[in-house]
């Protein structure tokens, strides 16, 4: 990881023998994914992920440690691991983490976050290219900082499918895949990367395609609704974590500007929807 | 007299209400009038006691009200929301 730490590190991460959970409640089961969550019954900490391609991580007391093992290649298990993992071990020590990319232009962020595979690395690709300063893809950490809402950097990559790597770059070959196993890609974005946590101007939520772009300011329930329905792992939170997640969602529509984003249905025209974005978000 | 289920646990935005059922992790959304009928409601008015209230507060007629705060009262509990004391 590449931002400036100036305390200790906070999340050991080991290379070791995963054992297969006993006596486990099951949080998640996905056959669609082949993922299984559990939580150990007597050793509530601790939390065994097992994914369908054989890669096992181990997450206890809320993330201090984890430890992992795979039988594919180190590539899935930390695209695994810089996913779903740590947006857990972030939501279990109560910090919101939505299911976002963010950029920002000089000091202040756009939040972009979308259903599924609704865009948002894409569009944050267009807006780097258009001069923005890549922040995080994926996970996007909430924190606060004197009343103001802010959203952590996370690492200098985004990553896209190839129809997306097609229309930013003209052809899918010109980006590297992430793993030999998956068919998406990933943007180095080291040279306009910015390690730094960075207060929340506008969070754009893409809802869907249609022939013409159009973004309009939600609020209230709406905002939050639709903001709800898009934070990392929430099948994983407890009923407790569910409340906090409450409180901090409606805590953030009320500082932030929610914007609902629907795009023209034409990769090729991701630019011209970056550029409507930096218009709505008031930031130029 | 009606309350607020148990595993129910709201939040305001603005004039807004959001609803957490935590039982089964849904959220729902109430629209200004929404909110304002189920503050009624967990302040412990009966259906009468919020039908005159919010006939003083909203332009629209005695009818409609009750027709309007019966509908969501009843969904409400439906959903399992609010429940019956």
């Amino acid at each position: 990881m590449p931002a400036p730490f100036d305390g200790p590190a906070d999340c050991d991460v080991a290379v070791g023998e995963v054992p297969p959970p006993h006596d486990a409640i099951t949080i998640d089961s996905d056959d669609e994914t082949g993922i299984r969550v559990s939580r150990d019954a007597v050793r509530r900490d601790r939390v065994t992920f097992v994914y369908a391609d054989g890669t096992r991580f181990l997450v206890e007391d809320r993330g201090r440690r984890i430890t992992t093992s795979w039988t594919s290649t180190p590539e899935d298990m930390a695209t695994y691991l810089l996913g779903p993992i740590l947006a857990f071990v972030l939501r279990s020590r109560g910090t919101l983490a939505l299911h976002a990319s963010a950029v920002a232009i000089e000091d202040r962020a756009i939040v972009i976050t979308a259903a599924g595979t609704g865009g948002k690395s894409t569009t944050a690709a267009a807006l780097v290219r258009r001069g923005a300063s890549m922040l995080t893809d994926d996970v996007a950490a909430i924190e606060w900082r004197d009343d103001a809402a802010f959203v952590r950097a996370g690492y200098p990559r985004l990553r896209v499918w190839s129809d997306s790597a097609r229309a930013l770059y003209g052809s899918e070959d010109a980006l590297p895949l992430i793993t030999p196993s998956w068919s998406k890609r990933y943007i180095d974005t080291r040279e306009h990367f910015v390690a730094t946590t960075t207060r929340i101007a506008t969070i754009a939520i893409l809802a869907g395609r249609a022939r013409q772009t159009s973004i309009r300011e939600i609020l209230g329930h709406e905002a939050a609704m639709a903001l709800l329905a898009r934070s990392s792992v929430p099948h994983l939170l407890g009923p407790h974590e569910r409340v906090a997640e409450l409180e901090e969602i409606t805590r953030l529509v009320s500082h932030v500007r929610v914007l609902e984003v629907i795009a023209k249905d034409d990769l090729e025209d991701t630019a011209t929807l970056a550029a409507r974005l930096l218009e709505a978000s008031a930031i130029r | 007299m009606l309350r607020a289920a148990p595993h129910v646990v709201f939040k305001r935005v603005g004039d807004e209400l959001v609803l957490l059922d935590y039982h089964q992790g849904l959220y729902y959304g109430l629209d200004p009038i929404g909110s304002r009928m189920w503050d009624l409601v967990v302040e412990g008015r009966d259906v009468e006691a919020i039908v005159t209230t919010l006939i003083r507060e909203y332009e629209t007629t005695e009818a409609t009200l009750r027709h309007d705060v019966a509908e969501l009262v009843d969904e409400l509990m439906t959903l399992g929301l609010l429940e019956s004391e």
